[in-house]
């Protein structure tokens, strides 16, 4: 059986651990392949235009 | 420099600073001493977003001006709640799907369970996070920064802030199965924010109020359960 009320749970925030990522590996690879995908997404945009 | 330049430095600088500025911030505060890192990463949250608020205040005056000269009540009314309405939909259908995919779990992604653990330790700094700095700060991130790189191209506005907006939801937890379904529900979430925002000549005040109402119903229902 789903449990719908519980869904009215969900907050849309990114919560940034104070005493660091379980997992900084992660947060480190995240944040270049979000940097990049800024920057290729840009270049992309420029030559379409 | 030209517009779209300085725009793309911008853009650049505030992801840079959004991805560092807690860690540097506990890392300097645990420098001099001060061991409370959740007061540290308050502050933290609080330069960034008072920062983010003046960069874009322009935008964030207009939006508003615009806002309330354009819309009538009734629009007003409409647009928010129909926003609200279609992000619970999509809320409530991810859990469906990860529930029958991964039963018996604890369906609440790991920014959430990590709120309501802050929740236990300070009601102001929660409800700051999450009505004040997510429906302002990270809308400013996620969708106006963005948008100031790719004016032009909406589908790969839409898809490059539901990427960015997924990836980052997912970075500071355990990844798993589940993060991939958390990782849809947030690409979704943030393609319906994206599309009401094109939908209304990329009006940031709007998708602000709309992540500011959404937010108040399951914050509302965290600081129920712990008063009761």
């Amino acid at each position: 059986m789903v449990d719908l009320e519980k869904w009215m749970n969900v907050l849309a925030v990114v919560q940034k651990p104070a005493e660091g990522s379980k997992n900084m590996n992660t947060v480190i690879i995240i944040g270049v392949i979000v940097v990049i995908l800024v920057v290729i997404s840009t270049i992309f945009s420029n030559k379409r235009k | 420099m030209t517009t779209e330049k300085k725009n793309f430095m911008r853009t650049i600088l505030i992801f840079l600073v959004y991805l560092c500025y807690t860690n540097l911030f506990v890392g300097f505060f645990d420098l001099i001493g001060f061991a409370d890192s959740l007061i540290a990463t308050f502050i933290a949250d609080l330069i960034f977003f008072l920062l983010i608020v003046i960069v874009y205040r322009d935008k964030i005056h207009e939006s508003f001006v615009a806002f309330c000269k354009n819309y009538s009540w009734k629009k007003k009314l409409g647009t928010v709640f129909m926003g609200v309405a279609i992000i619970f939909g999509i809320n409530i259908l991810g859990g469906m799907i990860t529930e029958a995919l991964f039963p018996n779990q604890n369906m609440n992604d790991d920014n959430t369970n990590a709120i309501y653990e802050l929740a236990s330790i300070s009601t102001f700094y929660t409800i700051f996070k999450t009505l004040i700095f997510s429906s302002i700060a990270e809308v400013l991130v996620f969708h106006q920064s963005i948008r100031d790189v790719l004016k032009n191209h909406n589908v790969l506005f839409v898809l490059i802030a539901g990427l960015i907006y997924g990836l980052m939801n997912i970075a500071y937890s355990d990844l798993s199965m589940i993060s991939v379904l958390d990782f849809i529900r947030c690409f979704l979430f943030s393609v319906v924010i994206s599309w009401i925002y094109l939908k209304h000549d990329d009006n940031i005040f709007l998708i602000m109020l709309i992540k500011f109402v959404y937010t108040l119903i399951p914050l509302t229902i965290l600081l129920a359960e712990l008063g009761g």
